[in-house]
């Protein structure tokens, strides 16, 4: 049994804060839906918890199991357990999620990939109803946004890590994807006990992925927690209608402009 | 004309010892007899010996090509071997007897041993006879034919003749020709109709004697509906001296048939390569050609450019150096056309005085040779390129052309600082600027100024105090021990008064010393680099990018301290017991093209007694150079005047070429050089290749620079619905420049090609596509498709892309796509977030970027390739 910890991170984006004080608490096994509109912060607490370089945590703290993980590099953290699910997987030609596997498996040292790794590959793609041509293509290498999805929860099927972030691994998704991905992860969670952080701007992906807790997230602080009641209620409510009844006046933390990380990242 | 015979000899190497081993070894030189000598050992039939001297014929009369005439004026070809016989033993078939460097380069790259015996069959060109070869049974109840072209030639003289020559005739040009004429060993295939080779054919080439030339020919025949991989191994790294590769590659795919040629360069860099490849593709049928490129050459050294010295691995094509012209016997500034990083090799020291210069054992050094055989009257001496480790005299310059700005010096600004206690008892530090008693603006140095910092680096020294912080000056002096009789003490005062005519000076009474109480000029000095006592004084860096009048100003402020003409030696001396400080000036020295040596008298600290005083002596080191007239006029009138009324150095001295009669011309001169074993260590090595003179002047001596390569296989398309294919990759790293390509001729309805070409530049390297696709007339819906992919890896690389279309039909299709990735920071990003750290993200985005070549390799080459990518980057990230 193992537990992520974040206390009170505040973090920044080109000296601009966006996160302004987030707690969190996941245990292996459960499933818990971080919700917020757009700008709220939420892709930046996934970036920030893997470490992205150009995201900086400036107070507050991130633990597995009471080990530190602000400022590890962001492969040592892959290797403490924790993986992220890309909103935007990104292509990489010519290396096979088979290659890419085998790599992560090598880097992380102990033996490096099972022997079975082809099987396990095989096996999860037929779970995940992912075609043999998707395991011989280049990585997200013209894949649909479905097929990328599906991809990422195969790395994350085979890598077995202790949590997992999603982000946003509904969006792009159709209702059949959304399935299959979500049984999978569920699978996860309970036959490998695997933790894991949702995070999703709609409860389409919760009406799939049960969650044991729910937190809203508005304005870069964890406004409410609840149970999956409450991703029901804001359904009904809508943010803006709880962003009143709390009594909070900024849902959104985002910067004037020019923030956007993913626009400038030189493709 | 001195000049004409100097030329003659310029390409001729060296030849090794090691030629008393071969069994056959034919004067140098090409001629009929020659020829007929060379089929006449190979036992040839008629019709060959025949094609032999048709072809020699041809060879007479084409003209050198454009480019190569121009980058090679005076290649010799009366200077080389053309054919050489290794032993006298038969032909080996067994592994064990491949050459061991070939064998260790592959347990270099850890291939295993099960997968190097899992060839289909090779042959090894050793020299110009293969010695080895084998042929897997299997592939002899196929029908195939894979042997050496001298074996097919005897046995299959029928197919050889019907094709030999057919796709590149003699007659093509001016190298096809001289092939034609000399060749020798190559690989011949012909696979029968509807035959499928299911495992690549190998082959591996080497060079091992210098000068040898390697005229291999290789002819592979698919006929109709069969297929074949030929794999042209990789060399190796191969160490010879300079050697001519002009060898002509001939494939015929018959209707229907299929062939991919796959090479893996890795020839040493002395290696002229001029290789010519041409594919016929009949009806239907599709030729492949793949290439890998690893190119590399010599040297981490100083190069001299206009704007001052350089490192090589900072040059850049389009930059000139300094590089010596023999035809007007004066040094030039020639442009650099290429600049590569030559990978990790071992060196020699080349020593000659103070100069020193590291580089591979073979790298062509300027000096001269003798040859007792060559006619009296075209003079057995003469002006050569020599290689490294048969070095034994240099001629290096004796004077250099004026380069460089002078300095920026910039005025300091001073202030002044108080500790001090406000009214609440609190201490606080302030700071006031003071006012300086230099001019405000920035000056340019000049030779006054250049001799006066000279002059400070011998008998300078300062005396500072430090304020309450440590940061500031509060009071400073700067001194200078020049008696009042000195002979530099009036053009000091002189300097003096004109640079700061508000700092008056303070002279001892003794007369002894002479100094100015001053923080301005104190910081001035110092931050110019003018720093430290006697034993840690330095020459600034900026010092070697001086025009010529303000190095030798401040040579001149050196010598007016701590030198002296020494009449005996008809030198100056200078001493000093920082060796570091001399090796600096020495260094000052040799961008002046002024030959200096460096003596220690004593290193160990001894007791002397010095006007009735014990002290203690710290060694001293002794720099003397020549009484070079370019220095006098900065020197004070006395020294001048000693240096003028010494007897000059006879003329003649360090001009004599042996015993020949051989005139130097004026700006250089003949110098003894030492060279040292070569080094355990490898060292990363650079090369840069000069337009017009071939040579440059680096560490100042007179190099030769690289060759040139030229690789770009081509297919011509005969038949309908023939296909051909062109896949390359090239790697650029620091200081490299590699040019990839290809030519597609459509000559014939229907058909199709693929132009495929990947690039990655690094550290910024650069790399270049040139290709050409011409549809002839007649030629009906063509397709082509050029693909150029570039990876690039960080800011500083670049990679460029020039396709050529000459399209004779309105309906050819062709398509031109050019995708240039650069590495993002999400690409890394997400492949980090799985593990990987940084490195390893980035090598693995660049093997998925040659994938699609690495797939169509076999194991072993897949290996090496991807292995030599990564060695080279390694290299480069040094």
């Amino acid at each position: 049994m193992s537990t992520l910890t974040i206390r009170d991170l505040h973090a920044s984006v080109d000296g601009f804060e966006i996160l302004r004080g987030v707690d969190l608490e996941i245990n292996s096994g459960e499933v818990h839906a971080l919700m917020g509109p757009n700008g709220s912060g939420k892709s930046t607490l996934a970036h920030v918890l893997m470490g992205r370089s150009d995201y900086q945590a400036t107070a507050g703290s991130v633990t597995v199991d009471g080990v530190e993980l602000l400022g590890l590099p962001t492969w040592q953290r892959a290797a403490r357990g924790v993986f992220l699910a890309m909103q935007y997987p990104v292509e990489v030609a010519g290396v096979t999620v088979g290659d890419l596997v085998t790599a992560a498996f090598a880097a992380r040292g102990n033996g490096g990939a099972p022997a079975d790794l082809d099987t396990q590959v095989r096996d999860e793609a037929r779970r995940l109803e992912i075609s043999d041509e998707f395991l011989t293509r280049g990585v997200n290498a013209e894949f649909s946004g479905g097929e990328q999805k599906r991809m990422e929860t195969l790395q994350l099927a085979v890598l077995k890590p202790t949590f997992a972030i999603l982000d946003e691994i509904d969006s792009g998704l159709d209702v059949d994807a959304l399935r299959d991905v979500a049984r999978r992860i569920e699978a996860m969670t309970s036959d490998d006990n695997l933790g894991v952080l949702a995070i999703t701007h709609y409860d389409r992906l919760l009406t799939e992925l049960k969650p044991d807790r729910v937190h809203i997230l508005l304005g870069g602080r964890v406004v409410k927690s609840g149970g999956p009641e409450l991703a029901q209620q804001l359904e009904a409510t809508g943010y803006e209608g709880l962003a009143a009844e709390l009594g909070v006046d900024e849902l959104t933390v985002e910067k004037p402009k020019e923030a956007d990380p993913f626009g400038e990242a030189g493709f | 004309m001195a000049i004409k015979d100097v030329n003659l000899g310029k390409y001729k190497l060296g030849w090794h010892d090691s030629t008393e081993g071969y069994a056959f070894v034919p004067k140098k030189g090409l001629n009929e007899e020659i020829v007929r000598e060379i089929s006449g050992m190979k036992e040839e039939p008629e019709w060959m010996t025949k094609f032999r001297l048709n072809a020699l014929k041809r060879f007479e009369k084409k003209p050198m090509l454009e480019w190569f005439a121009k980058n090679m004026p005076t290649i010799d070809f009366d200077d080389i071997y053309y054919y050489l016989k290794p032993t006298s033993g038969e032909q080996v078939d067994d592994w064990d007897m491949l050459p061991p460097e070939i064998k260790e380069t592959y347990e270099k790259l850890g291939i295993p041993e099960a997968e190097r015996k899992f060839l289909a069959g090779a042959t090894a060109q050793y020299e110009s006879e293969t010695v080895f070869h084998r042929n897997r049974d299997d592939l002899e109840a196929k029908g195939i034919i894979f042997t050496d072209m001298d074996t097919a030639v005897r046995e299959y003289p029928e197919i050889v003749q019907k094709y030999l020559g057919t796709i590149i005739p003699p007659g093509d040009n001016k190298f096809a020709a001289l092939n034609s004429s000399v060749w020798s060993g190559g690989s011949f295939i012909y696979v029968p109709p509807n035959v499928h080779v299911d495992m690549p054919l190998q082959a591996y080439f080497r060079i091992n004697a210098e000068n040898a030339g390697q005229f291999e020919r290789t002819l592979i025949i698919a006929d109709e509906g069969a297929s074949v991989h030929y794999v042209e191994g990789c060399s190796a790294p191969v160490y010879s001296s300079d050697s001519l590769h002009s060898a002509v590659v001939e494939l015929i795919a018959k209707p229907g048939a299929r062939i991919r040629y796959t090479t893996i360069q890795n020839w040493s860099p002395n290696v002229y390569n001029l290789v010519t490849k041409r594919a016929k593709a009949e009806a239907e049928a599709t030729v492949e050609w793949i290439d890998g490129n690893i190119g590399c050459v010599v040297s981490r050294a100083r190069v001299i450019t206009p704007s001052g010295p350089k490192v090589i691995a900072d040059v850049r094509p389009g930059d000139r150096v300094q590089s010596w012209d023999p035809e007007r016997g004066k040094f030039v500034f020639a442009e650099v056309t290429a600049a590569r990083f030559s990978g990790y090799q071992r060196v020699h020291e080349i020593r000659s005085g103070v100069r020193s210069l590291l580089a591979t054992s073979n790298h062509p050094v300027y000096s001269y040779r003798y040859d007792p055989e060559r006619p009296a009257k075209l003079g057995r001496y003469f002006l050569d390129y020599v290689r490294t480790d048969e070095l034994a005299h240099a001629i290096v310059p004796r004077t250099a052309i004026d380069f460089g700005m002078p300095h920026k010096v910039e005025m300091p600004s001073i202030e002044a600082v108080f500790e001090s206690t406000n009214q609440w008892g609190k201490r606080f530090v302030a700071r006031r600027p003071r006012v300086s008693r230099l001019p405000g603006e920035p000056i340019e140095t000049d030779d006054d100024l250049m001799w006066l910092f000279g002059l400070y680096v011998g008998d300078g020294s300062m005396e500072l105090r430090r304020g309450v912080q440590g940061d500031n000056l509060r009071w400073a002096k700067l001194q200078f021990s020049v008696p009042e009789n000195d002979r530099a003490r009036s053009k000091l005062e002189r300097i003096m008064n004109e640079f700061a005519p508000e700092i008056a000076p303070t002279r001892r009474a003794d007369g002894r010393l002479i100094s100015w109480n001053s923080v301005e000029l104190a910081e001035l000095f110092l931050n110019e680099g003018f720093r430290g006592a006697a034993r840690t004084k330095r020459v600034p860096g900026w010092v070697e990018t001086l025009p010529e009048s303000q190095r030798l100003a401040f040579i001149a402020g050196c010598l007016d301290s701590d030198g002296c003409v020494v009449p005996a030696w008809r030198s100056f001396s200078m001493k000093s017991v920082s060796r570091d400080l001399l090796e600096q000036i020495a260094w000052i020295l040799t961008t002046l093209g002024i030959s200096a040596r460096l003596h220690t008298e004593f290193v160990e600290h001894r007791q002397v007694e010095i006007v009735g005083r014990e002290c203690t002596a710290h060694g001293a080191h002794v720099l003397v150079f020549p009484l070079d007239e370019r220095l006098l006029p900065f020197l004070s009138d006395d020294l001048a005047a000693r240096a003028r009324g010494t007897v000059p150095a006879s003329i003649k001295h360090h001009r004599k070429v042996g015993r020949s009669k051989i005139v130097l011309p004026d700006d250089v001169e003949i110098r003894r050089v030492e060279v040292s074993p070569l080094s355990s260590a490898v060292v990363p090595t650079y090369d840069i290749e000069v337009e017009g003179t071939g040579n440059f002047v680096a560490e100042g001596f007179i190099v030769h620079n690289s060759k040139l390569t030229m690789k770009y296989p081509a297919v011509v398309m005969t038949g309908p619905k023939a296909h051909g294919e062109v896949l390359s990759v090239a790697y650029a790293g620091e200081g490299m420049h590699q040019d990839a390509g290809a030519k597609m001729t459509h000559a014939a309805p229907e058909t199709t090609s693929i132009i495929d070409s990947k690039s990655i530049s690094k550290d910024g390297g650069r790399t270049t596509y040139r290709g050409l696709v011409r549809v002839e007339e007649g030629a009906h819906h063509v397709k082509s498709h050029v693909r150029c992919d570039a990876l690039i890896l960080d800011e500083e690389s670049r990679s460029d892309t020039y396709p050529y279309m000459e399209i004779e039909e309105k309906d050819a299709r062709i398509g031109h796509e050019a995708t240039v990735s650069k590495v993002g920071d999400d690409q890394i990003f997400y492949l980090m977030s799985r593990g990987l750290s940084e490195q390893q993200a980035t090598a693995m985005i660049v093997n998925g970027f040659i994938e699609p070549i690495i797939k169509t390799l076999p194991m072993e080459y897949a290996v090496e390739l991807t292995r030599l990518i990564e060695l080279n980057m390694e290299g480069s990230v040094g």
